[in-house]
């Protein structure tokens, strides 16, 4: 069933402000990176939970981040990757923020172009690939000893990691043109465990999460590379089974109450406006159209925050619909000689 | 005396001529060539990035008589070049190419070397283009993508005008070598000389724009 979204006394705001740099302030919910590719600066909105702007800092990173790999948030820091320029990506850093002090620090772990971030209590990961080649760099944060661990011949579109174990997701080309797809099993010590053909399940995962003891991923396509209509969930045992849902192009996957919420958004297109609320329990399926792209999106509480290229939504989850309460118009940086783009945003 | 001087001179000279021969001392690889703003004047460039806006937007390649994507769409379809006129703080040249290698990435060549990232031009640069060849078919576009995933080990080529060589690439020079070597599909034109600049990719005779923003 379609259901469109109920605008109900939805607040409008508009913000404008001068980009100054201000000193960090713990005192906000929510938080926008804007960055550019053209220099290295990030400009960072700070929001309360009314989205009024409360703050806004510059910071001199370029490329933080996009929307395949938005921020980490990991024992009370933030966690994101600014590349550098665009057409360098050489600044071989893990930026982490601690949410409390704002205080900064820049994990060096010199690899080319890193895409994917996965932090534990011990470690931060970080996947590139290099001439054909993809790597997996492990940084111990107590020491900052860096290892690295080659895979050839995928390339590495998402890592995971719990307390022990890493996960990798890598694709390759086939010769008869078909996408392969694996799955990594990784130890601490970085030694291959597994390896999984998970090509049946679909190609090119960027998001995943971890539901009870279950790891739910969604894939953009199958192994013809046409969009997947997939949610697959992983076991502890390694057995991955397929929810087949009514609608192509999932991408995130939040549990809320007994149901779990499915964006569906083509990342590389940026389009895609209908949301998923499966339930679990009874086994139906419902589809929310939206009136703008679901880019990203998190839930807080009762509230689902959601964004697309120019604006921050927040709407009321109901039972079985969503009512917009307010939005933001998050893009501030028309005129400026560079162009900036939205990377991601983060709930504190 | 004097004479003594002189040769002590000389002498001193040539040790230390030597010191640095025998240490390795030498300028780095992009100081030995051509500078990017030599090669690539400002004016010159402006001009092809006047042109490349000027080309009209056609229907990107049918496969099995299936369009691949709807006209004017950003594209996902391997093999698809992606052009950028972005000028990046403190560097020239201005703009960038890549080549489209799934739907959901792309191979570039940057100054470490042919990376894989993912396929979000349309989202975060001000200018891109979509092109592609004339006399090659999807098929053959997925060939020549993934010929440039696969250059494994190559560092960037601070020599814009050696373009023959295959050792080394920088952005532009990697795509026109893959159709080239490929399809002997020549997608440089003579604005630069030997050089590629990646407007000329999408100006081209041989290709044609699919997708600009």
């Amino acid at each position: 069933m379609l259901l469109t979204v109920l605008l109900t006394g939805c607040k409008q705001l508009t913000t404008k402000f001068k980009l100054t740099y201000q000193e960090y302030n713990p005192e906000y919910f929510l938080a926008v990176i804007e960055t550019t590719e053209q220099d290295n600066r990030s400009i960072i909105h700070y929001y309360n939970n009314e989205l009024i702007l409360v703050n806004t800092q510059i910071l001199p990173y370029g490329t933080m981040g996009n929307l395949y790999y938005t921020p980490v948030i990991y024992n009370n820091v933030v966690y994101t990757i600014p590349q550098g320029l665009g057409n360098k990506k050489d600044a071989g850093i893990v930026l982490g923020m601690k949410l409390e002090t704002g205080e900064l620090e820049e994990y060096k772990i010199d690899q080319l172009a890193m895409n994917s971030l996965a932090v534990n209590n011990q470690f931060i990961y970080t996947s590139n690939t290099l001439n054909g080649i993809s790597s997996i760099s492990q940084y111990e944060i107590s020491n900052g000893t860096v290892k690295q661990i080659d895979i050839e011949d995928v390339y590495i579109s998402k890592l995971y990691v719990n307390a022990q174990i890493l996960y990798a997701f890598g694709q390759t080309k086939g010769d008869n043109g078909k996408l392969i797809t694996y799955l990594y099993t990784l130890d601490q010590s970085l030694t291959i465990l597994d390896k999984k053909d998970i090509s049946d399940h679909g190609s090119g995962q960027y998001k995943t999460t971890l539901i009870g003891n279950e790891l739910y991923f969604t894939s953009s396509t199958d192994s013809d590379d046409n969009p997947s209509n997939k949610l697959s969930c992983m076991s502890l045992e390694g057995e991955i089974t397929d929810i087949i849902l009514n609608e192509q192009g999932p991408l995130e996957i939040i549990p809320y109450q007994d149901k779990i919420l499915i964006s569906h958004c083509n990342l590389a297109q940026a389009r895609g406006n209908k949301l998923t609320i499966l339930d679990m329990k009874n086994n139906t399926q419902q589809i929310i159209e939206f009136e703008h792209d679901l880019l990203q999106m998190q839930v807080k509480d009762n509230n689902l925050y959601v964004m697309d290229q120019d604006h921050l939504y927040i709407y009321i989850i109901e039972k079985d619909y969503f009512t917009l309460e307010r939005q933001v118009k998050i893009k501030t940086t028309e005129g400026e000689d560079e162009y900036y783009y939205i990377s991601g945003f983060f709930i504190k | 005396m004097k004479n003594t001087w002189k040769k002590r001179t000389i002498g001193l000279a040539i040790v230390v001529m030597m010191l640095f021969t025998n240490t390795g001392v030498s300028a780095a690889p992009k100081d030995q060539y051509t500078p990017a703003s030599e090669v690539f004047p400002a004016a010159e460039v402006a001009l092809e990035i006047q042109e490349a806006k000027e080309q009209q937007v056609q229907p990107d390649k049918t496969t099995g008589g299936i369009s691949i994507q709807s006209f004017g769409t950003y594209p996902t379809r391997y093999g698809v070049i992606l052009v950028t006129a972005d000028a990046y703080k403190g560097l020239i040249p201005t703009g960038h190419a890549a080549i489209i290698w799934t739907s959901t990435t792309v191979v570039e060549s940057l100054s470490g070397g042919v990376t894989t990232g993912p396929n979000n031009w349309n989202t975060s640069k001000s200018t891109c283009y979509g092109v592609t060849t004339y006399g090659t078919t999807a098929a053959q576009d997925n060939d020549a993508s993934n010929w440039c995933y696969s250059q494994k080990g190559k560092p960037y080529n601070w020599n814009y005008y050696d373009v023959t060589t295959r050792s080394k690439f920088y952005c532009s020079q990697l795509v026109y070598a893959a159709f080239l070597d490929l399809y002997g599909i020549n997608l440089n034109t003579s604005d630069f000389g030997s050089a590629i600049h990646p407007m000329e990719l999408v100006n081209s005779s041989n290709t044609y724009t699919v997708y600009q923003k």
